[in-house]
């Protein structure tokens, strides 16, 4: 048993150093900051999830999702989907945060975009995270139901910064449950 | 554990930490390893309205979790609507709000429910 403890702590010892020199060689050849901004959720946002009672093909608009840059310049939000499950987004806009105009994100609403008169496709965003002000954008969802209940893990926003592709993922999950609820519907469980 | 039916209520899960020493260069951490009471010291919390707020429609839900210990000191209720809370191991909470009617999620942020600390709900 003692032979045993010296060799963990030989690997141990081992794998320390591994870390360390890994750690010197990389220095110097990757950038450690981009070149333009990112895309943020500000402050210290919760995983949230949404659930909606859905009839087959119908869609629904699902908002509250806030975004912003975290330093001056533009990004390009090309597309946003969902990931972790099968979710079908058909669409997406962005809108400044209406709370600074005293008005009300969406929320979960059986509305299209249009409908919402919200702007649907992709955007240049240029406003940067100033809290406690709230300056932002909200990110609202078109997403439509399947045959069957569905489900994602969260929300993926693909984006342009200085010339590179970037990705946001966002912990917003979506149930969609077909409507009459099936108790038994794993997908339907929250 | 869960709890349904949090109407206008404090409550409080008291959980045993120790200070678990990973090494002289990496510290300590405080980790819980047990529980001392669960749903327990409960106490009305008067109804807060915040501003912020998204409509939901009847027969939806909105579930927030914090990745974070967190204390939560607000109250939910109006007619058709009930809460529910679920809680980990001082690791995790959940909360469902579960709209049997029209209502709304407020928070107390500018940047929306799921940035807020706190949130309300009514109908």
């Amino acid at each position: 048993m003692p032979r045993t403890g010296a060799r963990c702590c030989r690997l141990a010892v081992s794998g320390w150093l591994s870390v360390l020199v890994l750690a010197g060689c990389t220095g110097g050849h990757v950038p450690l900051t981009p070149a333009g901004p990112g895309l943020i959720q500000p402050g210290t946002p919760n995983a949230v999830t949404d659930e909606v009672p859905v009839d087959v093909k119908t869609v629904w608009a699902i908002g509250s999702i806030t975004l912003c840059l975290d330093g001056p310049g533009r990004v390009d939000v090309t597309s946003v989907a969902a990931y972790g499950g099968n979710v079908d987004v058909v669409g997406f806009g962005l809108r400044p945060n209406p709370f600074l105009a005293h008005g009300q994100m969406v929320g979960a609403l059986d509305l299209t975009l249009k409908g919402l008169g919200i702007p649907a496709g992709p955007q240049a965003l240029t406003i940067v995270c100033d809290q406690p002000a709230g300056n932002s954008y909200e990110l609202v969802l078109q997403v439509r139901a399947g045959a069957t209940s569905t489900r994602a893990k969260g929300v993926k926003v693909t984006y342009e910064s200085a010339g590179q592709t970037r990705e946001l993922s966002i912990e917003h999950g979506l149930i969609l449950c077909l409507h009459p609820k099936d108790v038994n519907d794993a997908t339907c469980k929250l | 554990m869960s709890q349904t039916g949090v109407a206008d209520a404090s409550v409080s899960n008291r959980i045993n930490y120790r200070e678990q020493v990973i090494s002289c260069v990496l510290g300590a951490t405080w980790q819980p390893y047990s529980t001392y009471d669960l749903l327990t010291d409960w106490a009305y919390a008067p109804h807060v309205n915040y501003s912020n707020c998204s409509p939901r429609l009847a027969g939806t839900k909105w579930a927030t979790s914090t990745a974070r210990n967190a204390t939560w000191s607000y109250g939910v209720s109006f007619p058709g609507f009930s809460v529910s809370a679920q809680s980990g191991y001082g690791s995790s909470q959940q909360l469902t709000y579960d709209f049997a009617v029209k209502g709304f999620i407020c928070g107390n942020s500018t940047q929306g429910p799921a940035s807020s600390a706190q949130v309300s709900a009514h109908a």
